[in-house]
């Protein structure tokens, strides 16, 4: 069994290649970029992709390419510590409802459901203005408002572990609650956290370009994408490039990121095992 | 002091109240054995959740269950833990979710020797082997680091035996601890239980539907239905005077079961139709 022959995982290997390619790109990014961020000296405002500027300037001359690499590096932090922040919140919170009877757990499932009927990108904007907008409120911001779905996710997945037979057999020879949930819960439900956490990731993604795009994201010295979309918006007819190129930049993150956690699910899937 | 001391054992819905036990009422003293036979939903799992405190939230207990010396109603948790594993133990129905399929079977039969008698590393191995040998498990040392999913049903059976029997319990609950298994491999496992209990002086509760079984493993029977204990005593009388109408359906089924002729499928009388 051990030395089955698996089918090839494209969603895998596309996945890992993408994420793998903005995590390059990212580390790049931290030693060397084409151009400063703040180099405007060139003064070619608005100009069209080329052997100087790979990607084009932005109005005020900025080169592209470089802004494009330093976000892709504020991406990648979003991308960790995002999922991170839900992770930390959300996984004990699951748990509790699992395990700490009936009311405890409706309340704490009504709790989940209204954070994730409440549009996750409101919730940010709250914080955001609470705590003034800065990449570390968006961050702190996304993984809250998505630590509901983990929480849920955590939950169910819990739930079915702790109704095994081994469960109850680990019950039955003495093993406390706790020490079940550390024991056999938390390794058997870390494969669907997982592919949670990918979604996440991506959806934090997504997000922080909503609100960088709404200028409640990063503030200017700092490049992201979606405050690239953003400044990008009054040239747009001009100058599509500014906003094609983060643009992309953002959906091939996520979609890496989609294949990863899809690549993961089709590991872990039992009815997929049975197909085969 | 008994085994098992159960008088008057309730077990309650919390939401409606409903009763799910109504009045179980047994001894099981040191070293004997009791069947406790019931068609499903008769509340046979039940009684062996209720013993140890192991209820689902959604229900609550009320009597008196004794486990040897603890009230296992009113002990404190840590009580109850020290109970379960050490005292009394259970073997479940289904070989193939009673372990954990991300831990290697030496892992999870040294988890009570770890709990229970602080024993770790080489001695921990040593006690381990000594209980693949005690279910007789050969290969035992390939056995030892496999997952479970590499493993028979009958050999996970024995291994979840050996996990009940690591910390040499006083009493053994098995819940139809056979029913899973292929009738071959059926008999060897009751074969074994039956040596094992024997051996250690171990108290038995053996919990099944199925009266050909109980016979063959226990002298003292305790018929359920629907919650409640309608007929108990000696296996001989039961089943030769039994005075419940509800025994009495139990026994006509297993007889006509039994005098059904066999036949392989692809004989000419099957052919036939003539069964």
């Amino acid at each position: 069994m051990k030395t089955d022959i698996r089918k090839i995982n494209i969603p895998l290997i596309a996945g890992t290649a993408l994420v793998l390619l903005t995590a390059a790109v990212a580390l790049v990014s931290c030693f060397w970029t084409p151009y400063a961020l703040d180099d405007t000296a060139g003064g070619l405002r608005l100009s069209a992709p080329g052997a100087l500027h790979w990607a084009g300037t932005d109005k005020l001359g900025r080169d592209l390419f470089s802004q494009l690499m330093v976000g892709a590096r504020y991406a990648i932090l979003v991308a960790v510590l995002s999922p991170l922040i839900s992770a930390v919140i959300g996984i004990p919170f699951g748990l509790i409802a699992a395990t700490g009877g009936k009311i405890l757990d409706e309340s704490l499932s009504y709790l989940f459901d209204a954070m994730i009927a409440f549009p996750a990108i409101l919730l940010a904007m709250l914080v955001v203005t609470v705590q003034g907008a800065s990449m570390s409120s968006a961050i702190l911001a996304i993984g809250f408002s998505s630590s509901a779905a983990v929480a849920r996710v955590t939950r169910v997945n819990a739930l079915h572990v702790l109704a095994t037979d081994y469960v109850r057999a680990a019950r039955a020879s003495g093993v406390s609650r706790p020490a079940v949930l550390f024991r056999h819960v938390l390794p058997n439900i870390s494969p669907m956290l997982f592919v949670q956490l990918t979604l996440v990731a991506s959806g934090a993604i997504l997000a922080e370009a909503s609100l960088s795009y709404l200028g409640l994201g990063s503030p200017p010295p700092q490049a992201s994408w979606g405050r690239m979309l953003m400044e990008a918006q009054s040239s747009v007819l001009t100058a599509p490039w500014g906003a094609v190129i983060p643009g992309c930049a953002i959906a091939v993150f996520v979609l890496g990121l989609n294949f990863l956690g899809d690549g993961i699910r089709e590991i872990i899937d039992p009815e997929e095992e049975m197909n085969e | 002091m008994n085994a098992v001391s159960v008088k008057n054992l309730r077990v309650l819905l919390r939401s409606s109240g409903k009763p799910i036990l109504d009045g179980i009422s047994f001894d099981i003293g040191i070293g004997d054995r009791l069947a406790l036979i019931g068609e499903s939903g008769s509340g046979k799992s039940m009684t062996a959740l209720s013993l140890l405190s192991l209820l689902p939230p959604s229900m609550k207990e009320e009597g008196i269950v004794h486990i040897g010396d603890t009230d296992m109603i009113t002990a404190a948790e840590r009580e109850r833990n020290t109970v379960r594993g050490s005292f009394a133990a259970i073997v479940y129905q289904e070989p193939l979710t009673a372990l954990d399929p991300l831990m290697t079977v030496g892992n999870q039969i040294a988890g009570p020797l770890k709990l229970h008698r602080r024993l770790t590393g080489t001695a921990a191995r040593t006690e381990v082997f000594r209980l693949l040998d005690m279910v007789k498990l050969s290969d035992s040392s390939r056995i030892v680091s496999s997952y479970p999913y590499e493993l028979s049903g009958g050999q996970r059976q024995r291994i979840a035996i050996a996990m009940a029997l690591a910390c040499s319990p006083r009493l053994l609950i098995a819940d139809e601890p056979t029913t899973a298994l292929d009738v071959t491999i059926q008999k060897d496992i009751l074969a074994l239980l039956d040596e094992l209990v024997r051996d250690s002086g171990m108290s038995l509760l053996f919990i099944t539907h199925d009266l050909a079984v109980a016979a063959k493993i226990s002298e003292r029977v305790a018929i359920m239905q629907k919650g409640k204990i309608v007929e108990s005593g000696s296996m001989d009388d039961v089943l030769s005077r039994p005075a419940h109408p509800y025994t009495r359906q139990l026994l006509d089924a297993a007889v006509k079961v039994s005098t059904v002729p066999f036949l392989p499928p692809d004989s000419p009388e099957t052919a036939r139709g003539s069964v």
